[in-house]
């Protein structure tokens, strides 16, 4: 429409002007005397401009390394709206207001090894920086086992699991965090942060974990399959994977003194059995003995019958007993007429498994007295998550990134997915299209550039010449943003290819006028200062009008639309001044010459 | 005294009669309901095999169940559930003294525990059945009836809560049969009084009892349904004390 109206609509209306005169007074207006004195002084001062506008360009060109660029739609408010205050206050006070998720595809989440996996990768989600409370169906299973059975742990079995989950099957919180069929579970975390720089950064950094997480797989260990040699090897290799996720832990609860190698070396000490776990005895008696004293106890005797039956047990316990030993004495230990086999059974189970368990958790507890003393300050969490590990060394099974432990006696996990999702993706996708599409359209519009100046002026030369103030304006515009810090997003990317676009227009105008102006006859400073007469004039015109139309955005409420504005006002002046002083110089220097 | 006030005075207790008869009719019909399902006319005691399926979309899930329960005049039954399978919830067992007193055995970690108040509303093993609809209770304790309509073959009744009442259902719509005195549906409504549940119960005649051999209960906001179908059922055994208590609900392969 603009070409239609240029070339129909203008001549005509130019028909009705006296050029003649128009010329005559120009030659004697201020403007015309201005443009006369810097034709002069570029013609005088070729070589030091095309110098200096090009050492200018090289200088900016480094400063183009300090470009951030910004697509959070958070930093399009300002700082005192009401969503950008919303924001900033969900981040204060509730840990951040973004998302960010990590998902597993798995045979079944629900087993013990799956949850396993989500542990670490939970754990390891509290290592990273501005990220807080990750949530996935482990905490569920945890916080269950904690109040049912004082035991913040992933359990072992997957019937221990299946009678934790009866609490919790068929609630809609389940929806969110685990799939239908049970193949695929999320972890959640809130992100802090809005900013494109951190959060690309912790998308790469996770990124970088997960693919490798993936990569190697997970190997699955049962303990009761292993001689004890390998048991030894097996616990120093859990030590070691352990370690990682108590330090992931540190690092968010109790950050500072403790090293990964003086956990794993403690952890490692305390995977043997042969660790004292003080006060294990006094702990054991008093377990059974509430058991046993409880009303609902299998048998019905008297308080000295339970008395003697406890005596009796103390001692099958210290030398070793186990259920099946435990059960075989019942009929010893109980009055005539009580003994039933099928409920000994199951009471002798029932003890055994209560000896087990205060048995783990004397061991846990005996190293967290250990590790505890390696943490500069306390927090309830970090003990809470850091047993939950410390469990899985009184495990059955036992679950390790691959590589770690070279037995071979352990079965690979079935982990076909791992990948995150969320606001530092999103963000660093946005990113990087962001960025390729301004390096496209950038590269895209210099090649058609020189390409049709080219073509137009069947001169390489003269193409090559043209493009010199649209690549000044732009590399200039972009160091002057990276070097006062504004970013480049969605709306400034625009300036590269809008400046460019508009910059070719004063160099096709002047270049125009030269040629002219050569053709007529003229020398190679006359012509330009008859084209700075002729041409200087509009262009100056036109670059003050288009600044002016761009300012009106100033006004703007969106933050980008302001830079915007009066980055495309800055990129006018210097768009005006590289064809005013850098074409003409490097038009004198290099004195192109017209192929006929 | 005028002619008018005497005529208002004369139908006022007409008036009230009416207006009370069919209250009087509802409460009758829920009486002589609560006495099939668990009153005099229902059996002493039960034992039944249970067939629990859990329809959520595509999904099915299956638990069978063992269970016993005894009648208790004026008082909430006496009920115990022994999962069968499947094989992770084998053994897991569920006793229910009252209302207010529910406990589940956990076999995989040798305890009983009891389940808090503030869980009644909880799904029952991942079920549309809350572990308060998994007891048994008589309606007429805690709510009013009133007649809602009256068709050929059933009763609609509306049960609204007794002020202080400690139910999750603020409304019930009770459908009763009138060839058995049965309930046959209920719709339950919660305290914003959206329609949350739907039950479909049939009864089957066992002996001299009708008993309640299969609900079908639709979660409407989810889309879920769980039909809970009995088996096997035998009637007036003589259960013991023993097998309602915490004991029995340790015991295991019963």
């Amino acid at each position: 429409m603009a070409m239609i109206v240029s070339l129909a609509l203008v001549p005509a209306l130019a028909s009705f002007i006296d050029f003649a005169r128009m010329q005559r007074e120009r030659e004697g207006h201020s403007l015309a005397k201005v443009l006369s004195r810097w034709s002069d002084f570029v013609i005088r001062h070729r070589r030091l401009l095309l110098g200096l506008s090009l050492g200018l360009t090289i200088c900016f060109v480094f400063a183009l390394t300090l470009l951030q660029r910004e697509v959070s739609f958070a930093k399009f408010y300002p700082l005192s709206s009401l969503p950008r205050r919303s924001m900033e206050a969900a981040n204060a006070h509730f840990d951040g207001a973004y998302p960010l998720v990590v998902s597993i595809e798995t045979d079944r989440v629900r087993s013990p090894e799956s949850l396993r996996v989500l542990r670490r990768l939970q754990n390891y989600m509290y290592s990273l920086p501005g990220t807080s409370q990750p949530f996935a169906i482990t905490d569920f299973i945890q916080e269950l086992n904690w109040q049912l059975n004082d035991r913040y742990a992933v359990p072992d079995r997957d019937a221990a699991i299946g009678n934790l989950w009866f609490f919790i099957e068929g609630r809609d919180e389940l929806n969110q965090l685990l799939t239908d069929e049970g193949r695929e579970a999320v972890i959640f975390a809130k992100i802090s942060s809005p900013l494109t720089a951190f959060n690309r950064k912790l998308y790469q950094g996770i990124q970088l974990f997960l693919d490798k997480e993936l990569r190697d797989g997970y190997v699955s260990y049962r303990r009761q399959d292993m001689r004890p040699e390998q048991q030894q090897e097996l616990y120093a290799a859990q030590a070691s994977s352990l370690s990682q996720e108590i330090d992931w832990l540190a690092q968010r609860y109790v950050p500072g003194r403790a090293s990964r190698a003086a956990i794993e070396r403690i952890m490692a000490e305390g995977s043997s059995r042969e660790l004292p776990f003080p006060g294990v005895r006094a702990r054991t008696r008093a377990v059974l003995w509430e058991y046993i004293s409880a009303p609902d106890f299998e048998f019905e005797l008297s308080l000295p019958q339970k008395e003697s039956y406890m005596a009796s047990l103390m001692a099958a316990l210290e030398k070793g007993a186990g259920a099946e030993e435990l059960k075989a004495f019942m009929p010893r230990w109980l009055p005539a007429g009580v003994y039933d086999a099928q409920v000994a059974g199951d009471l002798a189970e029932t003890l055994r498994y209560k000896v087990d368990e205060v048995n783990q958790q004397s061991r846990v507890d005996a190293l967290w007295l250990r590790l505890e003393q390696l943490f500069a300050s306390s927090d309830m969490n970090f003990e809470k998550k850091a047993r939950s590990v410390l469990y899985d060394l009184t495990a059955g099974i036992v679950v390790l990134p691959s590589g770690v432990s070279t037995l071979s006696t352990g079965k690979k996990l079935p982990i076909t997915r791992i990948d995150q999702t969320g606001y530092p993706l999103m963000l660093s996708k946005m990113d990087h299209f962001l960025l390729r599409s301004l390096l496209q359209s950038i590269l895209l519009c210099y090649v058609l550039t020189l390409v049709l100046m080219t073509l137009m002026r069947r001169s390489l030369t003269l193409g090559l010449i043209s493009t010199l103030p649209v690549i000044f304006t732009s590399v200039v515009m972009f160091g002057v943003l990276a070097l006062i810090g504004v970013p480049l997003d969605y709306a400034t990317m625009m300036i590269g290819g809008v400046s460019i676009g508009v910059g070719i227009d004063y160099a096709i105008h002047f270049i125009h006028g030269y040629i002219g102006e050569r053709d007529a006859g003229h020398s190679a400073d006359e012509a330009i200062r008859r084209a700075f007469l002729d041409k200087g004039k509009a262009i100056l015109t036109n670059a003050v009008s288009v600044m002016a139309g761009f300012a009106v955005l100033l006004l703007s409420s969106l933050v980008p639309l302001r830079n915007f504005a009066w980055a495309m006002v800055c990129s006018m002046f210097l768009a005006a001044l590289a064809a005013l002083t850098q074409l003409p110089a490097a038009l004198l220097v290099f004195n192109p010459k017209k192929k006929k | 005294m005028p002619l008018i006030k005497k005529i208002v005075w004369l139908l006022l207790p007409i008036f009230c009669l009416v207006v009370s008869l069919p209250a009087a009719d509802a409460a009758m019909v829920l009486k002589t309901m609560e006495e099939n399902t668990m009153g005099a006319n229902a059996p002493r005691d039960m034992e039944t095999d249970m067939v629990m399926t859990i329809q959520d979309g595509k999904n099915v899930r299956v638990r069978e169940i063992h269970a016993w329960s005894r009648n208790i005049a004026e008082k909430d039954d006496l009920r115990v559930l022994k999962f069968i399978a499947p094989a992770d919830v084998k053994d897991v067992g569920f006793l229910v003294l009252d209302q207010d007193s529910m406990y589940i055995y956990l076999p995989e970690f040798h305890r009983t525990r009891r389940i808090a108040s503030s869980s009644k509303k909880d799904p029952f093993m991942g079920s549309d059945f809350s572990y308060e609809d998994m007891g048994t209770s008589a309606f007429s304790k805690y709510y009013d009836p009133r007649m809602f309509k009256e068709s050929d073959g059933e009763w609609q009744l509306e049960l609204l809560r007794k002020p202080g009442a400690d139910k999750p259902y603020a409304r019930i719509v009770l459908t009763v049969s009138k060839a058995n005195t049965m309930p046959v549906r209920m719709e339950l409504y919660d305290e914003s009084g959206r329609l949350g549940k739907v039950a479909e119960e049939t009864a089957q005649q066992v002996g001299k009892y009708w008993i309640m051999a299969s609900i079908k209960m639709t979660h409407v906001k989810k889309g879920t349904s769980t039909l809970l179908e009995m088996r096997n059922i035998k009637v007036d055994l003589g259960l013991k004390d023993e097998i309602f208590s915490e004991r029995f609900l340790k015991k295991r392969g019963s």
